[in-house]
């Protein structure tokens, strides 16, 4: 069962993500932000099946094991197509679409060979044969992966000079809620069996909160941050100002 | 081993690269700057003339004098932020608390500068003028809607 931590993360994420889907809806963003809202609606729908699932077989329960971490490779594949789908909106315009897209994909793909190659030498070597270590070492993988390819999404938008403040700040809530989920899966992998207990206690916070931060980027970014900022006219806007305060 | 290590490494520098990147989003996004030199001159802030000042030349000894005027800016805008046109007396929004927390990452940086380079000190000077851009345009909004509901 959970604690009252864990219950007060579980709930504010569950308002999160229906804020986010709402605020979605109410600024006609739906359609742009497709695969977000996919990914958003997932992390709802698997947090009411984790909770079924723990109900009604228990903490631990091979079951809830399976579930949970099963949905959870779920999630990562789902975030691996929304950080494409952001990709896609970024090169929309631009005339090097399809050269880009290639380019990406290679990347992607990459990406996941070289993960899959680190997992599929730790099943190898027989000391660390054994299920939980595993499926650490697969999470682990599973988040860098997001995390380079958020990385390199961030380069694109450089590249290309896009100035969207919402779409970056979306990016920004992806990269970040990814980059603190490797490093807890990273951390949990590092950790010594008999010194797991006692982290365990504050690691276990790490990936809701993670998940807590994005989801509240987001419904920054649709809240507050412009789609587009016009650079040339704010600058013009300065300079009249301070003139008129001269004059 | 060395693989989580790396990770590990990896995912805590692009995390801070990540909260950079949002703190500069948030800044960039700020579309004020009308609103925020009239708020600077009714309240005869400094901050618009350090940013003409930092734009017209690249005289680094001139930059102590400005960091005291950008200083003296933040106390009047932050007690502005908290006690002025507001619901919430005494408080500040998540936003605030994270461009507060890093105007005075700036003012570390600019004293690191000081030491090392005045690009850097150039840099941070710029960002915390960008900072305080900011919290006037946000006040100037406030005043007039508070302004509006007054009335």
């Amino acid at each position: 069962m959970h604690n009252a931590g864990q219950l007060l993360l579980l709930c504010v994420g569950q308002a999160l993500a229906w804020g986010f889907v709402g605020l979605a809806l109410f600024k006609g963003t739906f359609r742009r932000y497709k695969y977000l809202c996919i990914y958003t609606g997932s992390m709802i729908a698997c947090d009411i099946l984790r909770e079924a699932c723990l109900r009604a077989y228990g903490w631990r329960s091979q079951e809830y094991f399976f579930t949970y971490f099963g949905l959870d490779v779920l999630l990562v594949v789902l975030r691996y197509l929304a950080t494409i789908s952001i990709f896609e909106i970024i090169l929309s315009e631009s005339p090097f679409r399809t050269q880009a897209r290639m380019a990406f994909l290679t990347l992607v793909g990459l990406v996941v060979a070289v993960s899959y190659w680190f997992t599929s030498n730790l099943v190898i070597s027989r000391e660390t044969l054994f299920l939980k270590r595993l499926i650490v070492e697969v999470q682990q993988n599973m988040y860098f992966a997001s995390v380079v390819l958020t990385l390199m999404l961030c380069v694109t938008l450089a590249y290309l000079r896009v100035k969207e403040p919402q779409l970056r700040a979306l990016v920004g809530g992806l990269g970040m809620s990814a980059a603190m989920q490797a490093a807890s899966w990273a951390v949990q992998s590092l950790v010594p069996k008999n010194q797991f207990d006692a982290l365990w206690s504050v690691v276990r916070y790490i990936s809701p909160v993670a998940t807590l931060a994005m989801l509240a980027i987001w419904c920054y970014a649709l809240t507050m941050l412009p789609v587009a900022v016009d650079e040339t006219e704010t600058e013009r806007d300065r300079e009249l100002v301070l003139v008129e305060a001269r004059g | 081993m060395f693989v989580s290590v790396f990770i590990l490494l990896f995912s805590v520098a692009t995390l801070f690269y990540w909260l950079r990147s949002t703190i500069q989003t948030i800044l960039d996004s700020s579309q004020a700057t009308a609103e925020a030199i009239r708020l600077a001159e009714a309240n005869r802030l400094e901050f618009p003339m350090v940013r003409q000042a930092l734009a017209a030349a690249d005289q680094a000894a001139e930059y102590g004098r400005l960091v005291e005027s950008l200083r003296h800016d933040f106390l009047a805008l932050t007690y502005l932020l908290r006690f002025a046109a507001t619901v919430n007396v005494g408080r500040y929004s998540y936003e605030e608390k994270l461009l507060i927390m890093d105007f005075r990452v700036m003012r570390m940086v600019y004293t690191l500068g000081r030491a090392l380079s005045p690009r850097m000190e150039r840099f941070a000077l710029l960002e915390m003028t960008s900072v305080l851009e900011h919290f006037a345009g946000v006040m100037s909004r406030r005043m007039s809607s508070f302004a509006l509901d007054v009335a």
